[in-house]
């Protein structure tokens, strides 16, 4: 292993606001995710996803934070939603972490170079890519379907895979 | 794996797919919340549950805790130079000598425990 290749790889951080929580992903490298997963909140949500925010971000001290871009009309996040991005934004920056923001068209532009367009086959290249998010990846959506909650995890994946392919 | 965090024991479990009642039930662990606690590190681990969690991933300790590792290193290492000092002031028997030699190599010793800087 190349120990001076590994220095210089940044803790990678993403957080994906959900109806009901958030998803988080935090890579040491495009191919190194060190944790990942859902943090369920259900009452008073914004005060809780955010106070779990901010234990995550203290705990892992990351170089970067990744997030969604909802500046725009066209973004289809709910206001609580850009409220929380919004918020976690301003504390990160207030802990001196790096704050990077893509849109979703980025994110897409991104995986279509790999022939993903859709969430469900940008999940599913994450698995191609990183098989350990495998038993995470949901079942493809119906119409009739709210997402599954665990989408957020490939949605928060997706974020600092395209920091990766982005910026380094 | 790399050394930028003081633990990867929460990374390992993640990538063996394993939950943490699995891991409390290996360890002979009442339940998961231990492992959440020594996962989040306001618990550090005991000795035979470290030597375990190496056993059950195939892992060397530096690679499990690299952030206690080298805490531990750096504690012993400044013991080491104060005790050399000490015995310095010694009458230079050979015995105290190859005490002092032996002092003298441990602090030498590049740690491997030792995080790499940050860039």
């Amino acid at each position: 292993m190349n120990n001076a290749k590994e220095e210089v790889q940044k803790l990678v951080l993403a957080i994906d606001p959900a109806p009901r929580g958030f998803g988080y992903a935090l890579f040491e490298g495009p191919q190194n995710p060190l944790d990942w997963g859902i943090t369920e909140v259900r009452i008073l949500k914004n005060i809780t996803s955010l106070k779990k925010i901010k234990e995550l971000v203290t705990f892992y001290q990351p170089d970067v934070l990744v997030l969604e871009d909802c500046a725009g009309d066209k973004s289809r996040r709910c206001k609580r939603v850009q409220k929380l991005i919004a918020k976690t934004e301003e504390f990160s920056i207030s802990q001196k972490i790096q704050v990077v923001k893509y849109s979703r068209n980025r994110i897409q532009e991104v995986f279509s170079m790999f022939h993903a367009k859709t969430k469900y086959q940008i999940s599913r290249k994450i698995c191609e890519w990183l098989p350990e998010f495998s038993p995470r990846i949901p079942p493809k959506r119906k119409v009739w379907m709210s997402e599954d909650p665990r989408m957020s995890i490939f949605d928060a994946a997706s974020l600092v895979l395209t920091y990766y392919y982005l910026e380094e | 794996m790399s050394k930028k965090l003081d633990t990867y024991l929460r990374t390992y479990r993640l990538k063996a797919g394993l939950s943490q009642k699995d891991i409390a039930f290996l360890l002979s662990l009442g339940s998961g919340s231990a492992i959440s606690r020594i996962e989040k590190c306001s618990r550090i681990p005991s000795l035979p549950i470290l030597l375990a969690y190496c056993i059950i991933f195939n892992v060397q300790p530096k690679d499990l805790v690299p952030g206690l590792l080298y805490d531990i290193a750096n504690a012993v290492l400044a013991r080491a130079r104060v005790l050399e000092k000490q015995l310095q002031k010694q009458s230079a028997t050979p015995l105290v000598l190859q005490r002092i030699k032996f002092l003298r190599s441990l602090t030498a010793i590049k740690d491997d425990a030792a995080r790499p800087k940050e860039v």
